[in-house]
């Protein structure tokens, strides 16, 4: 095509013959257009494709339902299954635009929360579950507190219809090295926060820091953490549903000035607000740091890329922890193809994959404990069920309204860079002031 | 712009006396126009629309007439954010300027009369090249370059056995100027090619005289090279400015507006609005705001450039 | 700006000097700032260089060796990792039908225009250069929305075809803007030789405005070309599927939060960045050009 505008010497002779150039320049023109009209048209036409998106990757459930997709291939071989491996930012930033468009995938993991999974459920993006959860028994199979995270009524999550099933559990924790703990003399973990300080204090002595990705949602999570530490379930009740006032100068206030605190001495990396999270997570699986907070998602890293010591976790000391449910599987309205949608939503429930979820690394909900043999699972899902019977999750910071996680973050990362404890607390407070219901 | 030019304005006249059918010539005018003006005019009045509402993209946008616009003249990030927009004119703009005037003139006057073209291209090119790449590209490129925990430049400040690393995007005093230069770096291609091809429209006789009268290289760059290419570092200095009030791609890529909102602009805090909070008109708000901004600086540009071609024309 | 007269018909873009002109003596002033520029363009191209090196080295090279040391071996495994993780050739082959598309449906549009304008002399040329002028002063986050709103509308949301749409109006606006001034420039004896012997508007644009200008639309367009090419926020929004997804929106967003290896980051640097600069080389001189019409006019 690029002949066609070839340099020509200029020159000032006039060929009236040429009539070519024209007539290929139309042709190309006219070619171009339906060459686009002709993709615009494919994807829309075959009515058997199966899109199934998600944004797990390297994690237990990528590997889980990357299994049970090629199960479901081989039940239904008329079906061309068309998977895309999204990232979360992508679903956090235009899943709404997408799902109010015909584009939108048959089968989705979706971010659960208010301002995500609940503005779409009250637009009207997301299918009403109950007649599946009815159908296949989700209701019954799963409990309440874990249900309570996929339903919606006007975007507030804790009650109505279904919309999103969770088929996991996560939470953070903090994850030690045991050799270098002990190396600078702390046989135990921690048990109440001020050991925690204690003990930064000790490793600090020794010459080290926590790993921290603070560039990145470490950050959010970390200061989330600490408030949950001084938090009850009243808290979470208050800042996710809004139940009542948030005293901003207790939970979040002690949570930004800890950091604070600990920027100044020392605990963290000095230049922790430029690090990504997975160059922290890489820091202390090569033994360079002794100790991060993270989620259960780091689970299957740690197991994969052999670490050469010893390693454990242990709960915030404290109140409540970080973590829910899992992200949710939704069937977004427009799909078209919503039966083939619950059948995989319920084979990903199944005790074949539930136990497989957890013997990857993965923190089922189902699982059948005897059938658990991957001893990392055996210790997460014993410290999951503990939380869960303490009702002690406190879910995720950002939840309450859109937008929240990247007002968090990019305050959390300045909280890392200049300490000022009070600027963080007002940002997070103002923007929750100015946009809650 | 030299249609409104006094020549061109007697050559139109000419011109419309031969041609008695004008009116065919408007057949050509209608799909270039119909579609600027469907599709571009119809998306911005539409922004406009949007920017006197209340709407998180889903359902039917809320008329709330003024607020938006009386919320953001209150709202310290959005001043911030143009605070931020106008220092980038320094590291876009007024220092790519100077450093180009300066490289385009040693390139064109000093290098190449002495070692030919063949070098004096593959310069230009070199500087040029993170011009064509695309931002995002270079973006990720700069990103691990800076990082503080794997990046070249804290590795080699390690090697030199530097102990206090800068924490070159993560720390909120250092991020902006971090970007400046970065931006510099971007930048400067743009300026150095403009301003080598205004140099070579110079009367060469004019330098040779100089040279004959004995002036140092330095004198005939301020005198004869500075003197004659007003127009170029006028549009330059534009052009430019207008790309730094404008940069999304780099801030996006890099820093996200962080940390905080130590680099936040006004085209992230609008695509921010839009597509992080779902606050639609509050974003368009901020779109609307900036557009009639440049939309002044374009006619500012619009009237250097006529006063230029005139000018031109006279001499 | 009277320099830019003789575009179209003098399309050697750069008579810098006669070639047979002698040398003036070097000195050691001369080879002085001739070191200095020499590295200071090798230190523009350093990003460019480290990308190079590190994307060939395996992981636990990088590793031990750190980011400086040159490569022991030459180890493509990252650079076909990448290759295959985001689907290159796909990336590749968007970036190229929508760049191409969208460059060629703007020349045409633009030809019609300024030649209604610079030929044509229809009234009202002034407002509708001003007007096509916004088109590039406004920002693109003031016409995003409403555009991916419109895509939804008429059913082009996820498709190239409306990026298309899009960068052929954008590069209109500015083609048009160009085309104009020189087309104002054109010979007029040919014109009046022409409508003597009776011709149409469309044998004038055929056959003596069309083929004269060409080189002067194969600058515009190959600028047309990068400018789509490295178009960011459009396909951003209006792309969402990766099977749609150009090679700016598929490396630079989706990569580097699915990876910070810095290897396999160093390769996808290099990746993205090599089209660009294949065709840096192919078409500099057209380039050059473009870039100085784009700015003088």
């Amino acid at each position: 095509m690029i002949n066609l505008v070839t340099t020509e010497k200029g020159n000032y002779h006039m060929k009236l013959e040429s009539k070519r150039g024209i007539r290929v320049a139309a042709a190309v023109a006219v070619g171009a257009l339906s060459l686009g009209t002709l993709s615009a048209c494919a994807p829309s036409a075959d009515s058997n494709v199966f899109t199934v998106w998600w944004y797990e990757k390297d994690t237990a459930m990528a590997t889980t339902w990357a299994a049970a997709l090629d199960a479901f291939k081989t039940a239904h071989p008329d079906v061309t299954v068309k998977f895309e491996l999204k990232t979360w930012d992508q679903i956090q930033k235009s899943g709404n635009a997408i799902l109010d468009s015909d584009k939108a995938p048959d089968l989705a993991e979706w971010n659960k929360g208010n301002a995500t999974a609940g503005s779409a459920s009250q637009a009207g993006l997301l299918t009403n579950l109950d007649k599946y959860a009815k159908e296949y028994g989700w209701d019954t199979m799963l409990p309440q507190s874990v249900l309570a995270y996929g339903e919606y009524t006007d975007g507030i999550m804790g009650s109505g219809s279904l919309y999103g099933v969770p088929t996991y559990g996560e939470y953070a924790s903090w994850f030690y090295n045991v050799d270098a703990f002990k190396a600078a003399g702390i046989d135990a973990p921690p048990t109440t926060q001020a050991e925690l300080e204690a003990d930064l204090a000790t490793l600090k002595a020794a010459g080290q820091t926590q790993c921290i990705g603070a560039k990145e949602y470490q950050n959010v999570h970390l200061a989330y953490g600490l408030a949950l530490s001084q938090a009850d379930q009243k808290f979470v009740n208050n800042f996710q549903a809004f139940a009542g006032p948030v005293d901003w100068t207790k939970e979040w206030t002690y949570a930004a000035n800890t950091i604070s605190d600990w920027i100044a001495k020392g605990y963290f990396d000095p230049n922790a607000s430029g690090i990504g999270a997975d160059d922290a997570v890489a820091a202390f699986q090569a033994g360079k740091c002794p100790l991060i907070y993270g989620g259960t998602w780091l689970d299957e890293g740690m197991q994969k890329n052999s670490v050469s010591f010893e390693w454990n976790k242990f709960l915030m000391p404290g109140g409540l922890s970080v973590g829910s449910a899992g992200n949710l599987l939704v069937i977004p309205e427009r799909s078209k193809h919503k039966d083939w949608a619950a059948e995989f939503i319920n084979m990903i429930l199944s005790p074949e994959y539930q136990n497989m979820l957890g013997n990857n690394g993965g923190l089922p909900l189902l699982a059948d404990e005897a059938a658990l043999t991957n001893p990392l699972t055996v210790k997460t899902y014993a410290q999951f069920k503990k939380i869960l019977d303490n009702d002690a999750l406190g879910m995720y910071p950002d939840w309450p309204v859109p937008g929240y996680f990247d007002i968090q973050l990019a305050a959390g990362q300045k909280l890392f860079s200049d300490g000022d404890a009070a600027a963080y607390v007002k940002t997070l407070q103002d923007f929750y002031d100015q946009n809650k219901p | 712009m030299s249609i409104t030019t006094s020549k061109a304005k007697s050559l139109a006249r000419k011109r419309s006396e031969a041609v008695n059918q004008r009116r065919g010539y408007y057949f050509y005018l209608i799909p270039g126009l119909i579609a600027f003006v469907g599709l571009i005019g119809t998306a911005f009045v539409w922004n406009i629309y949007l920017s006197f509402t209340k709407w998180n993209g889903l359902g039917k946008p809320v008329w709330v007439g003024f607020n938006n616009y009386i919320k953001l003249a209150g709202d310290d990030v959005f001043w911030q954010s143009f605070l931020h927009a106008i220092g980038f004119i320094g590291a876009m703009s007024i220092v790519p300027t100077f450093l180009g005037l300066l490289i385009a003139a040693l390139l064109f006057d000093y290098i190449e009369p002495r070692f030919g073209n063949a070098p004096t291209t593959v310069m230009r090119g070199g500087f040029y090249i993170p011009q064509i790449v695309p931002l995002t590209i270079t973006g990720i490129m700069w990103v691990w370059l800076v990082s503080p925990s794997t990046g070249v430049i804290n590795t080699v400040l390690q090697n030199m056995g530097i102990a206090a690393q800068p924490n070159w995007l993560g720390d909120a005093n250092l991020a902006f100027w971090t970007l400046s230069v970065i931006m510099v770096w971007l930048q400067i291609g743009y300026t150095i090619v403009i301003f080598m091809s205004g140099m070579s429209r110079l009367d060469p006789s004019l330098s040779e005289a100089a040279q004959i009268d004995g002036a140092s290289w330095w004198q005939r760059f301020r005198i004869i090279i500075l003197s004659q290419l007003g127009p170029e570092i006028g549009v330059v200095l534009l052009t430019t400015t207008v790309a730094a009030l404008k940069v999304f791609a780099p801030i996006y890529v890099m820093t996200q507006g962080g940390p905080g909102n130590a680099t936040q602009v006004p085209a992230y805090f609008s695509y921010f609005n839009f597509f992080t909070t779902t606050k639609v008109g509050y974003g368009a708000a901020v779109a609307t705001v900036l557009a009639l901004l440049l939309t002044v600086m374009a006619i500012v540009i619009l009237y250097v450039q006529n006063r230029q071609s005139e000018g031109a024309n006279k001499r | 700006m009277s320099m830019e007269l003789e575009v179209p018909m003098a399309p050697s873009p750069k008579p810098l000097k006669a070639k047979k002109v002698e040398l003036k003596k070097r000195g050691i002033s001369g080879w002085i700032v001739f070191a200095i520029l020499a590295i200071s363009t090798l230190a523009w191209l350093l990003p460019f260089y480290m990308a190079l090196i590190n994307s060939v080295k395996t992981e636990s090279e990088f590793v031990n060796g750190g980011p400086l040391a040159l490569p022991m071996g030459f180890d493509l495994t990252n650079v076909i990792d990448f290759w295959n993780a985001v689907d290159f050739p796909r990336k590749l082959w968007n970036s190229v039908i929508s760049s191409l598309s969208g460059a060629l449906i703007a020349i045409v549009l633009s030809l019609f225009t300024a030649f209604a304008i610079g030929i044509g002399r229809v009234r009202g040329r002034f407002w509708i250069l001003a007007l096509f002028m916004i088109a590039f002063t406004i920002p693109q986050e003031a016409l995003i929305y409403p555009f991916y709103n419109m895509a939804k509308s008429i059913g082009l949301y996820d498709s190239l075809l409306s990026v298309i749409i899009i960068y052929a109006v954008l590069s209109t606006a500015f083609g048009t803007y160009m085309l104009s001034s020189v087309l104002n420039e054109f010979p007029e004896e040919m014109l009046e030789a022409a409508k003597i012997d009776g011709a149409t508007t469309w044998t004038i644009l055929s056959q003596i405005v069309f083929p004269l200008l060409r080189p002067t639309l194969l600058v515009l367009f190959t600028f047309f070309f990068i400018y789509n090419w490295n178009e960011f926020l459009i396909p951003l929004v209006l792309l969402p599927s990766n099977d749609n997804q150009t090679v700016t929106v598929g490396l630079g967003v989706v990569f580097g939060q699915w990876t910070t290896d810095p290897t396999q980051l160093a390769a996808a640097a290099l990746l993205g960045s090599l089209p660009s600069i294949i065709f840096f080389f192919i078409f500099q001189k057209s380039l050059m050009r473009g870039v100085t019409m784009g700015s003088t006019k």
